[in-house]
């Protein structure tokens, strides 16, 4: 059936609303997970002091320490000033730089974001006309060549192709800086490494979903009334094949974000990623905390959106 | 009698099937390989890949050694690259399969019996689902292990306790259709036990899918351990894991570029042979 | 068309003299009061409900030990539903059935596992009916092994003899059954259905997936199978000229309700109720030159989760009359053994 209208008819509307509230409740519940989840691992081996504090701490600096952070408090009162805190934005202090954990997170935020839209960007550049053009002549050598760059793309590790992009075009080329964040170019390499993982498998998806609507039979009438083949790919084909690249996309966003973490390591690209592995290293737990909290936040909510817009575009999901 | 014939058939399905498709041909014949290699490590290694020998840092390939040819060069300690490259095969595949075991055992259970029961318990665990997915996964990890500490069964158990979700999903909306069909009906009539059901009906139908499935999560948890070991989270050194491997070439990259690339290479094919192999089953068994 | 053929083959075998002595004694078998089932209906996106289905409606019959019980009716008026309530498979809301002269619907598990083997069930999708991770062997012998009746080599021969039974090479038994036809698949599910013995077998459609041709076969192995083993048979189809044949006496259901029941000569030459008459009326005859009145049905059939007020009939029924709105009507006897649910007495 072709996705027609995305109007949104009066008798829908209380259906709409409904299932965006049943979202957003569902999005709060995980969210409470998250923050249990974020408390838990901290205190997965029982008292945390001795993560923080160095071996040689003396025992009154142990106890005065447990005191300040309240470790010697039971569990669930710990869990519970926690989740005030985290409704306030407050995590902490920084173990390590004395600053708030969280304005430390935010700070680097926007370095984060800018990398993985680089990425998500390079990658969609690339990967849907490679799908759109392997679907459009599949099992051609097009097709075949298409197939193998995404199967490479999704075989080599992000570790691995940003080390080799740095040997070449670094290394071997001096092209472009390898590390630090200093302006687009610094930008290039670290959003190819971050984008080809995702790219491969956006082409998988473009590819097949391409397939089985160009199939269809509403394509084979447009193409009988004479459409030129442009027209019928991009404008009629494409956007129903769309539906579940969306959905793709939104769950590479979250992939992204994980696979920005080692990015920015390699590359030295400051962003919350390097700092959340910073913070682990240094044993600054609140930073941690902080970090992968408002990592996940803003994962869920990119679900959440990415949902909103397909009731918005999918006239069927709104019929449950 | 009646199994070996079944079994005869299904050797020469799998035979067929291979030949007329290459790339699962290859991919099969690919990860045999590494399984061999990492099985009989200690016998085709050709030198100790612990053995430290100072006067050959960071030599290049090709360059000959007390006992034999560097064939892939040395690392910054005078060991031999290629020796812990085969090693780390081990690494890799040991916890890959293992957590893999249990992340499927654990996984399928839960997704038999949510999309059997349904009710709350289904709630629970897909509400579960949704919390877990909502982390960026290698974040997750790397929190809990370095809290618990970096050793090879911590990293199996939490990658296996956290890789469920997947398999729990794809075998409970199997289910969910499966249970409307008429032989689980049938089954039922005879007086069948919901166990009975469950493990012997239900699990047989939904096994195809679930291979597929561990096939690629097989190369995801190789990619996740590389990934541990590369930011120093994962196996320590000395021992050698392609992860680590890669983590200690990063910073001899402007000058001995073989410490980084080989490792690396390794990780590759590995993982381009496990997914093809991932392909052709899927097409073969679904 | 198809059904011409078909009665075409009935009227054969009927003439090659085969008489089929079936042992019908008047002891009851079964019996149905008032059976109910209703299915609530949930809105997607809310979670409260939002009314009934009304599957079954207060349905009551006997069945006498031995007979051929036919269930006719068009698609969705809750025949396959009452089958599955006979075998406890679906929990009936309301109403009694009585297996044996004894209440079945509170039973212990012990004892329902018991009934188990005393009721079985064929069904009509012969390519979802059947596990395809199994084989053919494991499938038949299926409830020996639950009911723990017999293993190994014991189970083994049961299992072939079963399968000859069905008219089936007792070395299938160790293929698949995806390597076999439609029709060979309701035998194999025949034989794990009457290996256990059972004293009722109900046949959900056990033919409407099949070719005509196939029907015909497998209509005449359920009857040489109920010959040999004796047991009653509650036949569910919207096939009323295999039906015809087949049973002993028939019932017809619309919209969750019996409307009539009677015995299968009555009922194709005598209909009472005006939906069995459009009913028959629809089934086409071999013979060209024979003119039939057809009686055509005004309107659509009713929804089951909305059924007509009073009787469940007369919103298509043209012989209707005031009361027929209002009271529904209950089963009475308009002759001998012929049951009808009608407020109009006429034949």
């Amino acid at each position: 059936m072709p996705y027609s209208r995305s109007i949104i008819r009066e008798g829908e509307v209380k259906y709409v609303k409904k299932y965006l509230l049943q979202r957003l409740l569902q999005t709060i519940v995980v969210l409470v997970g998250i923050t249990l989840i974020v408390f838990i691992i901290l205190h997965l081996t029982g008292d945390p002091t001795h993560l923080l504090l160095p071996l040689e701490a003396t025992k009154e600096e142990i106890t005065l320490f447990r005191h300040q952070m309240g470790f010697d408090k039971p569990l669930y009162a710990q869990y519970l000033h926690f989740l005030k805190g985290v409704i306030h934005g407050d995590f902490g202090q920084s173990l390590r730089h004395g600053q708030p954990a969280l304005y430390l997170v935010v700070e680097r935020l926007p370095a984060t974001i800018e990398l993985t839209v680089a990425a998500l960007a390079i990658a969609l550049a690339i990967a849907i006309p490679v799908g759109i053009l392997s679907a459009v002549k599949p099992n051609t050598s097009t097709d075949h060549i298409g197939m193998i760059v995404a199967l490479m793309g999704q075989s080599m590790p992000i570790y691995w192709s940003g080390l080799m992009l740095i040997l070449l075009l670094t290394v071997k080329l001096n092209l472009l800086p390898a590390f630090g964040r200093s302006g687009l170019h610094s930008l290039i390499m670290p959003a190819i490494s971050l984008g080809f993982f995702s790219m491969a498998r956006i082409v998988r998806v473009t590819r097949s979903s391409m397939i089985s609507v160009l199939g269809k039979d509403f394509i084979r009438t447009a193409k009988a009334k004479g459409l030129t083949n442009y027209r019928v790919i991009v404008l009629h084909a494409f956007k129903n094949a769309a539906i579940p690249i969306i959905t793709l996309v939104g769950m590479e966003l979250g992939t992204l974000l994980g696979g920005a973490v080692i990015t920015e390591t390699i590359f030295a690209w400051p962003g919350v990623g390097r700092l959340a592995i910073q913070a682990i290293y240094n044993r600054d737990f609140p930073v941690v905390q902080a970090a992968v909290f408002t990592l996940a936040v803003i994962f869920v909510l990119i679900n959440l959106l990415v949902d909103i817009l397909y009731t918005y575009l999918d006239p069927r999901v709104r019929y449950g | 009698m009646s199994d070996t014939i079944t079994s005869i058939n299904a050797s020469k399905k799998i035979f067929h099937s291979l030949w007329s498709n290459k790339r699962g041909l290859i991919g099969c014949v690919t990860v045999l390989a590494v399984m061999v290699i990492a099985i009989t490590a200690p016998l085709i290694s050709p030198f100790d890949p612990l053995k430290q020998d100072l006067s050959l840092r960071l030599k290049p390939p090709g360059c000959k050694g007390s006992s034999g040819t560097h064939w892939l060069g040395t690392d910054h300690l005078g060991r031999d690259v290629a020796s812990r490259i085969i090693y780390g095969a081990r690494i890799s595949l040991i916890i890959s399969l293992s957590a893999v075991i249990i992340a499927s055992i654990l996984g399928i259970t839960i997704g038999l019996i949510t999309g059997y029961f349904r009710g709350k318990i289904d709630t629970i665990f897909m509400r579960l689902a949704d919390i877990q997915l909502a982390f960026p996964f290698i974040l997750l990890i790397i929190a809990v292990v370095a809290v618990l500490g970096a050793n090879i069964r911590n990293i199996i158990v939490v990658f296996g306790i956290t890789g469920w979700v997947v398999y729990a999903r794809i075998v409970r909306s199997e289910v969910l259709s499966l249970r409307e069909r008429e032989f689980i009906t049938a089954a039922k009539a005879l007086g069948g036990s919901n166990f009975r059901i469950i493990f012997l009906h239900l699990f047989p139908n939904v096994g195809a899918s679930c291979i597929v499935i561990a096939t690629l999560e097989i190369a995801r948890m190789i990619l996740m351990e590389a990934a541990l070991s590369f930011l120093g989270l994962g196996i320590q050194p000395p021992t050698p894991s392609w992860g680590g491997l890669l983590a200690d070439g990063r910073d001899y990259l402007f000058t001995s570029w073989w410490f980084a690339t080989f490792p690396g290479m390794a990780i590759m094919l590995t993982i381009l042979g496990v997914n093809m192999m991932g392909d052709w089953l899927r097409d073969f068994l679904i | 068309m198809h059904e011409g053929r078909a009665t075409f083959r009935f009227e054969k075998i009927k003439s090659l003299g085969k008489v089929l002595v079936r042992m019908t004694n008047s002891q009851e078998i079964l019996k149905v009061e008032a059976l109910e089932k209703t299915f609530p209906i949930h809105g997607s996106f809310f979670s409260k409900k939002r009314g009934f289905v009304h599957a079954v409606s207060k349905v009551s019959f006997e069945m006498f030990k031995g007979e051929t019980l036919g269930i006719v009716g068009e698609s969705g008026c809750g025949k396959t539903t009452l089958g599955l309530c006979l075998l406890r498979i679906i929990e009936p809301t309301g109403g009694k059935i009585f297996f044996e002269g004894k209440d079945i619907l509170f039973l212990d598990r012990m004892k329902l596992q018991a009934l188990r083997k005393r009721i079985q069930i064929i069904f009509q999708d012969p390519f979802g009916s059947l596990d395809p991770q199994w084989s053919v062997g494991r499938i038949v012998g299926e409830g020996l092994t639950i009911h723990k009746i017999a293993h190994g080599s014991e189970m083994e021969d049961r299992v072939d003899t079963m399968l000859k039974k069905v008219g089936l090479n007792p070395e299938y038994k160790f293929r698949s059954p995806n390597e076999f036809s439609g029709g060979q698949r309701q035998r194999i599910g025949i034989a794990r259905a009457l290996i256990l013995e059972p004293e009722l077998l109900i046949g959900d459609e056990p033919m409407s997936a099949l070719d005509v041709s196939i029907q015909a076969q497998i209509i005449n192995l359920l009857t040489q199978l109920q010959n040999e083993f004796h047991f009653s048979f509650l036949m569910i189809s919207h096939d009323l000229s295999a039906v015809k044949y087949v049973s002993d006496r028939v019932g017809v259901m619309y919209l969750g309700k019996l409307v009539e029941i009677a015995r299968s000569h009555d009922i194709y030459h005598s209909p009472h109720h005006p939906y069995t008459q459009a009913l028959l009326s629809a089934i086409p005859l071999p013979d060209p030159t024979t003119r039939k009145k057809r009686i055509i049905l005004r309107g659509d059939i009713p929804s089951p989760a909305n059924p007509p007020t009073g009787c469940c009939f007369h919103t298509r029924c043209i012989k209707k009359i005031d009361i027929c709105a209002k009271e529904e009507p209950k089963l009475k006897e308009v002759k001998p053994s012929h049951y009808c649910a009608c407020h109009i007495q006429e034949a």
